[in-house]
Order: C-alpha cells, then sequence, then structure tokens
C-alpha cells in the first residue's frame, strides 16, 4: 500500500529532477555560448551605433533575449548568426531612436566645415563621421555584411554561415555595399566642396 | 578600351576587395592618369576599410559579460516575483468560491440522521406529533395538517449569526408562528432553516397562543335614500 502511494511521488520527483537537469544542462550550454559570442554581440553593436557605451547596452540586452528564447533555437550552432542579428536589430532600433532624439535637438545646430575632394575627405578627420554617416544609410542587408566581414577573424564563408546565406550572396552583397559606400561619401564629398 | 572603362573596373575591383586583375595592373602601370586613379581609389576604399575596422573592433568592455551574468541572476528573481502573483490571484479566487460554496443554503441528504441535536430541539415536538410535548397540537398545528406524518426532529446543528438576526428581527409574540412557518415552508433537516426554529422555540420563552376572538360584527342595512341609490339605476 505504501508502495502503491509512494509511487506518484516517485515520478513527480523524477519529473522534477529531469527538469532540473535540464535546465541546468541549457544554462551550462547558455554560459558558453555567452563567452563566445558576447564580444560579437557587442561589435555588431557597436558598428551600429558608433558608441561604446550604447552598444554595450545592447550587446547585454541581446544576449538576455538570446537566453531568454535559447528553447527556441532549434540548432544551436546557429547561435552566433542568430545572436548577431538579434544585436543588429537591437542597435537598429536603438540608432532610429537616437537619430530621432538627435533630430530634435540639432535641428538648428551649424552645419560641419566641407572638406575638398574624397582622397583630401579620406585624409581629413572628418571622414571617420562622413564614413559613419554613410554607414548609417546603408540599407541593413548591406550593412550587417559589411560589418560582420570587417571584423577580425571573419572570412566570407564564416559570414555566410553566420548569416545563414551562401557565400556567393555574401559576395555580392559586400560589392553593393562597398559601392554604395564609396558613392556615398563621394556624393558627400561633392556636396560640400560646392558650399 | 578607355580610360574611363578602366578606371571603373578599377573601381569595380576594389569594391570587390579582390586584388586587381594583371590587365589592369598592366595598364595602370602604362598609364598616369589610371595609375593615379587606382592610388586614389585604393587609397580610399583602405580608408573605408579602416574606418569600419576601427568602428567594429573595438575590444568589448570589461564588464560586458559579467553584466549579462548579474542580470541573467536578476532574471528568475523577476519571474519569482509574478509566480506569487498568480498564485495568489488563484488562492483568492478559490477562497472566494469556498466562501461562496459555505455562505449558499445547502441541505442535509434526505433520511440523514440529525448531528448533535440540542436539547432545545429535542424538546420541541414535532407538527402534529401529539399531546407528548410542551405545546398542544391543537395550538401549533392547523388542523387541516394535523393527520400528516411529522418532520424530521429541528437540529440546530450550527448557531450561525442568521439565528442571533432572527432574533433581533422577529418580534416575540410572532416567533413561534414564524418557527412553524419555517418547519412547514423551509427543506426539513435544513440546518439554517432548524437552527432558526429551534432558537425561536425556545421553550423558556414559548406562551400559549390564545385562541383568536374575534368579536362579532353588527351588520345594519344600509339607508335607501333617492341621492344614494341613484347610480345603479336607470
Amino acid at each position: 500500500m505504501q508502495e502503491l502511494a509512494l509511487e506518484p511521488l516517485n515520478r513527480m520527483a523524477q519529473g522534477e529532477l529531469a527538469r532540473q537537469a535540464e535546465t541546468a544542462a541549457r544554462e551550462r550550454e547558455f554560459e558558453t555560448h555567452l563567452t563566445a559570442c558576447g564580444p560579437l554581440a557587442f561589435r555588431v553593436a557597436r558598428g551600429v551605433l558608433r558608441n561604446t557605451a550604447d552598444a554595450e547596452e545592447v550587446a547585454q540586452e541581446a544576449l538576455l533575449r538570446a537566453y531568454r528564447r535559447f528553447d527556441r533555437l532549434r540548432d544551436p550552432r546557429q547561435f552566433r548568426g542568430w545572436l548577431a542579428r538579434i544585436s543588429f536589430r537591437l542597435a537598429l532600433d536603438r540608432l532610429k531612436s537616437a537619430r530621432r532624439r538627435e533630430l530634435r535637438e540639432t535641428r538648428w545646430a551649424a552645419e560641419p566645415p566641407p572638406a575638398a575632394t574624397a582622397e583630401e575627405l579620406a585624409a581629413s578627420g572628418e571622414f571617420r563621421e562622413r564614413l559613419e554617416q554613410a554607414l548609417d544609410e546603408l540599407p541593413g542587408r548591406l550593412r550587417i555584411v559589411l560589418l560582420l566581414a570587417a571584423m577580425e577573424g571573419h572570412s566570407l564563408e564564416e559570414v555566410a554561415a553566420l548569416l545563414g546565406i551562401p557565400s556567393g550572396t555574401v559576395k555580392s552583397r559586400l560589392f553593393k555595399a562597398r559601392k554604395k559606400l564609396a558613392e556615398k561619401l563621394r556624393c558627400l564629398a561633392s556636396t560640400t566642396r560646392k558650399r | 578600351m578607355s580610360c574611363e572603362h578602366y578606371q571603373k573596373a578599377i573601381n569595380d575591383s576594389l569594391a570587390a576587395g579582390d586584388e586587381l586583375p594583371r590587365k589592369l595592373r598592366a595598364h595602370a602601370d602604362s598609364c598616369s592618369a589610371c595609375r593615379a586613379a587606382l592610388e586614389a581609389e585604393s587609397a580610399f576604399f583602405s580608408a573605408i576599410d579602416a574606418g569600419i575596422r576601427k568602428r567594429v573592433n573595438e575590444v568589448p568592455p570589461p564588464g560586458l559579460i559579467a553584466g549579462v551574468r548579474t542580470r541573467l541572476a536578476n532574471e528568475p528573481a523577476t519571474r519569482r516575483r509574478l509566480f506569487p502573483v498568480w498564485v495568489a490571484a488563484l488562492s483568492m479566487a478559490a477562497v472566494a468560491l469556498g466562501v461562496g460554496l459555505l455562505l449558499r443554503p445547502f441541505r442535509d441528504p434526505p433520511g440523514s440522521p440529525p448531528e448533535n441535536p440540542s436539547p432545545v430541539a429535542q424538546n420541541i415536538p414535532p407538527v402534529g406529533a401529539g399531546p407528548s410535548g410542551a405545546l398542544p397540537p391543537e395550538k401549533i398545528a392547523p388542523p387541516g395538517r394535523a393527520t400528516q406524518p411529522p418532520g424530521p426532529s429541528i437540529t440546530p446543528s450550527r448557531p450561525p449569526a442568521q439565528v442571533l438576526d432572527a432574533e433581533v428581527l422577529v418580534p416575540q409574540e410572532d416567533r413561534l408562528a414564524l418557527a412553524l412557518l419555517v418547519r412547514r415552508l423551509g427543506q426539513p433537516g435544513s440546518p439554517q432553516n432548524s437552527a432558526l426554529a429551534a432558537s425561536l422555540l425556545d421553550p423558556k420563552e414559548l406562551k400559549p397562543i390564545a385562541d383568536l376572538q374575534i368579536p362579532q360584527l353588527e351588520v345594519e342595512p344600509l339607508a335607501t335614500g333617492s341621492s344614494e341609490s341613484g347610480d345603479g339605476e336607470r
């Protein structure tokens, strides 16, 4: 009689233990990913936001979201690319809201001084600002390829694996991104030269 | 191919990040304009690459992972805070349901023996039970119902607040009548009605009801007059 009464309890305890073990394994796995992929989340965010503090915050938020949705990830090997996309989207959202705020605050601010040619622009101190402006105007699908490819240790194949797209697509997007970026920078240079 | 085409090809090649084709390299070596364009474009794209690399390869702050761990550690606490709210809501609903069930008038199953009958209830005779009780049957039972079988005995299983309320509300002289009404109209064996009846039928307070004395009415014929009978006659 006692065995019969204890059997459901044992089943419940076993179920609870199994659940706890599963949670612990999941947390261990996520901890591994956290250490390995945390810098990637930061760099992606930093590439979009241009601000270390904002990028850190966005990277942390991206990692937290990844943790919360870790169960939904079918293939854990896709974690890096998944995290990179989460971080990229969060950074874009942050950038948009920051830009709206900046527009409100600096609507009547003075324009920066003009530069001469693209080469002069590249050599000038304001090149970075122009480059970042041009980068921000790139479409997202081109921008993330450019950012990931510029990260240390990322080959085209790795970027393709991260984004889950063919290498040829990465290459063509990279080409388009750099072309557009160069055009925008030249356009900015010519615009400033005319003034 | 003109220099314009060469320069466009140089630009495309640099934009793709590929190594410059041998044909283009050879032309640039022989053409000063295209060589200058190649150098300018190379510097330009190098600057772009350097700018992007600088932008994305910044060393993450040392507190990044620690910050995530801290926020993760706080994460379950947030969930734990939500859990008791849910449990509390469910508990409150259960308590409300339980209170509602307790306050609902419930019935004893028919034929069930009374639990812990009080001496007061035992002293109360059933309706129409005969002269063994404290009151004669003709005093408490209507004549038409005297032959009915007696109902279950009144069992005040609990002396709740309703009884006290009834004592307050019911005048002393009407208690017996109300007790009888409760026994007749109420459900037999209902603890609430039984308790009410028991409290009302306290033998110490019971007094026999005197026979109803109705004075003889004196009926006098209406006086017939021309002014009063005019409405009904035509």
